[in-house]
């Protein structure tokens, strides 16, 4: 992954920083741009009217792109959550990884000692136990992986859609005294125009990446829930039963023989 | 049918409390990932609801893990518990045996 969680995190606190720096250069813009174009328009009141008409809308829509930003910013803490999870797997394979070592048939060589129905029973029902445990950990590691793709179509997302949508309110910000001033307001639209496509085309590109990714995490995820929890490993999607009737008699005088004997070679 | 001798009886019955000792450590371990498994959820309300569809497989998948992983605490702790008394009764029984031939003898 390109980026760790913390310059990640980083990141996204200078993006917050920056869309409240705009905000309040905002007011300070729209304020300036009025004082001009009361000055340059005093005897104009149509072309006054025009120019207020133009600041509002652009001012609007400034606060509009500030707002998708403030959003996007709280939900981008997802992506912290997916590299959170994924380390929690991580953690949940390892105890799945210990409960299949202490099952390994070398530590628990007590079958080979023992005869009768009951020792047969307790070697033949249990290895399912194992394969079960061995299953979890499987579906821990692919659970892993999908979160690692979403948190990667995460950075790709956020990074990649916020950086120019703070670029484009900062844009704004700049063109509004020159967009007001009669004399500046072709170019400074023109700048604008193209600010806009820049940023359009910014977008499609990472919400296209960021799709393709989200969509193997998606399909990933959706194998691990179908397959992981397959009647080979869970019959009656539910844990082995463990059938401990088959071999719980260790009792040698309750008037039938114990199904439980040491094995004498 | 050879009869198994008392240090055979004791080997067997050390290995068989080894083999309960395992199951008992194994179920502890799956105890422990159905608790991490139900702390892994993911419930964060978004503004945007562009996750909705990856989260809710996401936490199916953690509740069916917590789930299972808890149902093989259960089982592995019933085995280790089963091969534990089987282990005591036998002994019991073999000891109460043992005892009354020397008391006939």
């Amino acid at each position: 992954m390109a980026y760790s969680i913390h310059e990640f995190d980083m990141l996204i606190i200078k993006l917050d920083d920056a869309n409240h720096r705009q905000r309040s250069q905002t007011q300070r813009a729209v304020a300036l741009a009025r004082t001009a174009l009361d000055q340059t328009f005093a005897l104009v009141p149509i072309a006054r009217a025009e120019g207020d008409s133009i600041l509002t809308h652009l001012t609007r829509m400034s606060q509009q792109v500030s707002s998708l930003v403030g959003s996007l910013i709280l939900d981008s803490r997802i992506v912290l959550d997916f590299w959170h999870a994924a380390e929690g797997w991580t953690a949940l394979r390892a105890e799945a990884s210990a409960a299949a070592g202490k099952l390994e048939p070398a530590n628990r060589p007590a079958g080979a000692f023992w005869e009768g129905l009951a020792a047969n029973a307790y070697r033949w029902v249990t290895p399912n136990q194992r394969s079960a445990v061995l299953r979890i950990d499987t579906v821990a590691h692919q659970v892993q992986v999908s979160l690692t793709w979403a948190a990667e179509a995460g950075v790709v997302f956020y990074l990649g859609a916020l950086a120019p949508l703070v670029k484009l309110t900062a844009v704004v910000v700049a063109a509004l005294p020159a967009l007001v001033s009669g004399v500046g307001t072709l170019p400074a639209a023109l700048a604008l125009v193209v600010a806009f496509a820049d940023v359009l085309s910014q977008l499609l590109a990472v919400i296209t990446m960021a799709a393709i990714v989200y969509a193997w995490a998606k399909v990933h995820l959706n194998n691990v829930r179908s397959e992981g929890f397959d009647t080979s490993s869970f019959p009656n999607g539910r844990w082995p039963e463990p059938r401990t009737e088959l071999y719980d008699d260790g009792t040698v005088s309750d008037g039938d023989p114990s199904d439980w004997r040491p094995a004498t070679n | 049918m050879t009869q198994p001798s008392p240090q055979q009886v004791a080997l067997a019955l050390d290995l068989l409390r080894e083999d309960a000792d395992a199951w008992a450590e194994a179920a502890a371990r799956l105890a422990g990932a159905s608790t991490r498994a139900s702390s892994l959820r993911i419930d964060r309300r978004l503004i945007l609801p562009i996750w909705d569809e990856f989260l809710t497989v996401y936490n199916q998948v953690v509740d069916l893990v917590a789930a299972r992983t808890a149902e093989g605490d259960e089982a592995m702790t019933a085995i280790g518990g089963t091969l534990r008394t089987v282990a005591d009764e036998f002994e019991h029984d073999e000891r109460e045996i043992r005892h009354n031939i020397q008391r006939l003898r």
